[in-house]
């Protein structure tokens, strides 16, 4: 593998673009700027915690649907959605809280500040 | 090229300034009217907001003014309503007593821009949530502007069905609970995607739904952001592209929701202020009672409505053709708005 590593050069492109780029650009443009810094980070943890937290949500899906035979995480969560419209899981006494993991991992992604306990 | 099938492309607002400078003269009954100046307001791809600022002699309305001129943009896409649709919306708004923008004229003649256009009353202020819910608003002030929101809400529910001028609208639902997770629903069975946490949201919705209420004018997109702010006080509600009518709480739940507090998630109003200062003054109008149960359950179904909203933003940078970072980040947002679902049906079981 080739390095510096995929999350450290958009780090570091990143902090270049919030350092240097962003007070020299005008006001109108700064959303702009902070959006592109902000898909960079996510990009960035996506790399490094994007299969950790796949693979969590597998475990959790088949704990959930008590099916090990299926390892395809698509088919996983179709499986379930289908499953708690049609009411097979009004009762379930852990499907909010494995949710509530997958979530957070899946946030922790996507936007770690937000995580709430 | 095919020169057969083009037709003209609309003028713009600017060339167009003559004209309307010509129909504002002639519906006011002035002897002159000169637009001074006319800026393009910020946001909006769906729809071109205009500051004008105008002078007439003579008339109704002789001085000078500032008004918004409001319109589709050229390349508007399934607009959810048209300007003479939003412009009925609107009067009958402020014939009710809600705070919102006055509206003067709609030009529906294409011979003057091309497009229909309506003009509105400017309003003075700000409507940036982040500022809004930050220190826009001094914290003595934020009982008062809660209060103010609250009754304007209730001003609008006060309008019901059936309603002359809001014949456009589509009917009520019996259920609107029900009807709201029946479409989002239908929406995801168009993806290819599962999405345990907004179906286990819609089912709670389901388990919990309560007795239905008779139907109002509801806003629908009643929320820090779509209103303006002037020294503390509310200036006007904007945004009624999405009015209809359904269950009053609905809007309630949608004001409230964390995802639409910005800066101040701890204060329930919109962030901006406390929810009992806000149903008090909604309650000085029209009375509603709205438990704590009520108010989770319309919290969660605003959560539900959102998430939708973002998978179809998303889904127009995925398969859509649009290549914008602002729709891509918004399907990023999606398990933000799930972490609430689960929070707030997790909590009574």
């Amino acid at each position: 593998m080739s390095r510096p590593s995929a999350p450290d050069l958009l780090k570091s492109a990143r902090q270049l673009l919030l350092d240097e780029l962003l007070p020299a650009l005008p006001r109108e443009l700064h959303y702009e700027a902070r959006m592109i810094a902000n898909a960079m980070i996510i990009a960035a943890r996506d790399q490094q915690q994007g299969s950790r937290c796949i693979n969590e949500e597998q475990r959790h899906l088949q704990a959930l649907l008590d099916d090990s035979s299926t390892s395809e995480l698509s088919a996983l969560r179709q499986q379930l959605a289908r499953a708690i419209r049609q009411g097979q899981f009004d009762q379930h006494p852990l499907l909010n809280q494995r949710l509530r993991q997958i979530n957070q991992s899946q946030l922790a992604i996507n936007n770690p500040k937000a995580v709430r306990d | 090229m095919n020169a057969v099938t083009l037709s003209p492309a609309p003028p713009t607002v600017d060339q167009a300034l003559p004209a309307i400078a010509e129909f504002l003269n002639h519906h006011f009954g002035a002897q002159h009217t000169r637009i001074v100046q006319a800026s393009r307001l910020s946001g909006g791809a769906i729809q071109e907001n205009w500051l004008l600022q105008v002078e007439q002699q003579g008339g109704s309305r002789a001085g000078e003014q500032r008004w918004v001129l409001r319109t589709d943009a050229p390349s508007s896409v399934a607009a959810s309503m048209t300007r003479a649709q939003e412009f009925a919306v609107l009067r009958c708004a402020f014939d009710a007593g809600a705070k919102v923008p006055e509206p003067l004229v709609l030009c529906s003649e294409l011979t003057v821009m091309g497009r229909e256009f309506f003009i509105m009353q400017a309003l003075e202020g700000t409507a940036f949530g982040p500022t809004l819910t930050r220190d826009g608003v001094r914290p003595e002030q934020r009982a008062a502007l809660c209060r103010e929101l609250g009754a304007s809400l209730a001003s609008l529910h006060r309008i019901t069905p059936p309603h002359a001028q809001l014949d456009f609208l589509p009917a009520p639902a019996k259920d609107h609970a029900q009807h709201c997770i029946d479409i989002y629903r239908n929406y995801l069975d168009t993806l290819s995607a599962g999405f345990p946490a907004l179906e286990w949201g819609l089912r709670w919705c389901e388990l919990n739904r309560p007795e239905p209420m008779a139907p109002r004018l509801l806003h629908r997109d009643y929320r820090t952001g779509n209103y303006m702010v002037a020294d503390g006080q509310l200036s006007g509600i904007l945004d009624w592209e999405f009015a209809g009518w359904g269950d009053p709480r609905e809007d309630i739940g949608w004001f409230t929701a964390r995802c639409w507090r910005f800066a101040g998630p701890q204060r329930e109003a919109g962030g901006v202020g406390e929810l009992d200062d806000f149903l008090d003054g909604y309650n000085n109008i029209a009375e509603l009672w709205m438990d704590r149960a009520a108010l989770t359950y319309w919290q969660v179904m605003a959560h539900l409505r959102w998430a939708i909203i973002a998978l179809q933003q998303a889904e127009r940078y995925l398969t859509g053709g649009e290549d914008s970072l602002e729709l891509a980040l918004t399907g990023r947002m999606l398990s933000e708005l799930e972490q609430e679902i689960l929070i707030l049906t997790g909590a009574t079981p």
